[in-house]
């Protein structure tokens, strides 16, 4: 008995906490390797003791078995899967704003992708607009109407793209 | 000689057949090119066989490049493409392994670097568009066209903002293939230019005491050129995003 609450009770959250773990690990992933579902009972083996640590999750805090010695073993394990739940979130979050950091514009890397970006769209816009002027041309016998009109229009293509990328570098829908 | 070959960067580039195959005027030959990609395919497939069969609960080297490699363009595609863009998860995942591996693959010395040909570049550029224009066209029919039609804009301007929009959606392709084709043909050009230059310097005489300063250059390049070829697999995968994004929500 600690504080009201017997070991097979203790041992019980122990193991609930552990499937929650390795049931929550699963739902993460599994919709993104659906035919790794064979592999599961490997994959997800009972959790032992080991295995939690390694995962660096803690243990139920004494304190909490502490805090509501009367209430149900219900109650202290949703507590803890919500406290779970948040850290988990949490560290979805900060792994995708590392991920966006990364290689993002801050660095090196990111200012030279992003200026090489510039240049290509730039340079692009304007070849792509020479080209369907001067093919239409060839095609209408309009030579040279339709390439100037074509090259101003691809111009002006390319500054759109340039600032889409200066307004949205990489976020969601450049349009 | 040695000095004279060495001074042709170009030479690199030239596919040569190794398995020729003539079939009714097509020249099919199994080239150099080809063995790359074989081989470049071969180590993708094998970082992903392996990194999974392992199936440990705290992954070992191999598990955490793959489980990373899944992650990261996980994450991407999340962040530029919602959600829902995960279902193109195979598509940009594919690629950018390809991409990468070949990029890297090309720096190993005496091997071919298949990313630097426009071709091969353009090739992957046009697979993303059509799987854009394909899919848009089937999930919105013509609502699809309301990419090139912004809204907010006054009719008088319409017809040349429709226009713009058109020419810079066909330049996609173009930018996306020659960004990474351009990247790789000059990274590999300089490293070489850079290297035979250690070599004619040890050739002229006294000159020989800076040769070791383009030998640093070159060792300054490499590095470089694995930044650039890391950078321009994840540039590929992310604009890549980007653009199916467009397919998914054509309004925005």
């Amino acid at each position: 008995m600690i504080d009201g609450v017997t070991l097979p009770e203790i041992a019980n959250a122990h193991s609930q906490y552990a499937k929650a773990l390795t049931s929550r690990y699963f739902i993460r992933n599994a919709p993104l390797w659906p035919n790794l579902d064979t592999r599961a009972p490997r994959l997800y083996k009972p959790a032992q003791s080991g295995d939690v640590e390694a995962l660096a999750l803690s243990a139920p805090r004494e304190s909490d078995l502490a805090e509501q010695p009367n209430q149900d073993d219900d109650a202290a394990l949703h507590a803890r899967l919500a406290r779970l739940s948040t850290s988990l979130d949490a560290q979805d979050q900060a792994s995708s704003d590392k991920a966006k950091t990364d290689l993002g514009n801050n660095t090196l890397g990111g200012a030279m992708s992003l200026g090489f970006r510039v240049l290509t769209e730039f340079v692009a816009g304007i070849v792509v607009g020479a080209l369907i002027g001067w093919q239409l041309d060839v095609w209408l016998k309009t030579s040279p109407i339709l390439l100037i009109v074509f090259l101003t229009l691809g111009t002006a293509a390319g500054f759109w793209n340039v600032y889409r990328i200066a307004v949205k570098p990489t976020g969601r829908g450049p349009l | 000689m040695a000095a004279e070959q060495g001074i042709d960067p170009i030479h690199q580039f030239r596919i040569e057949p190794i398995i020729p195959i003539h079939i009714g005027g097509l020249d099919l030959s199994f080239t150099n090119s080809s063995l790359f990609m074989v081989i470049v395919l071969g180590l993708a497939c094998a970082l992903m066989i392996l990194g999974t069969s392992g199936n440990a609960l705290v992954p070992g080297k191999i598990q955490s490049a793959a489980e990373m490699s899944y992650e990261f363009v996980g994450n991407m595609i999340k962040q530029t493409a919602g959600t829902e863009g995960m279902r193109f998860f195979p598509f940009v995942f594919a690629l950018f392994m390809f991409v990468i591996f070949s990029n890297i693959v090309g720096l190993v010395p005496y091997s071919f670097a298949v990313t630097s040909q426009i071709v091969v570049t353009f090739a992957l550029a046009i697979l993303v568009i059509a799987v854009v224009i394909i899919y848009g066209v089937m999930r919105h029919g013509t609502h699809f066209l309301k990419l090139f039609v912004p809204s907010g804009v006054s009719p008088l301007l319409l017809p040349f903002i429709v226009l713009i929009e058109v020419i810079s959606f066909v330049a996609r392709p173009i930018s996306l293939s020659v960004r990474l084709f351009a990247n790789m043909l000059a990274g590999h050009i300089t490293l070489k230019v850079f290297g035979a230059f250690v070599a004619s310097l040890l050739g002229a005489g006294a000159f020989a005491v800076i040769a070791p300063l383009p030998l640093a250059m070159t060792v300054i390049l490499t590095g470089f050129e694995l930044l650039v070829a890391v950078l321009q697999a994840y540039v590929f995968a992310i604009l890549t995003c980007v653009y199916l994004n467009d397919a998914i929500h054509p309004g925005h």
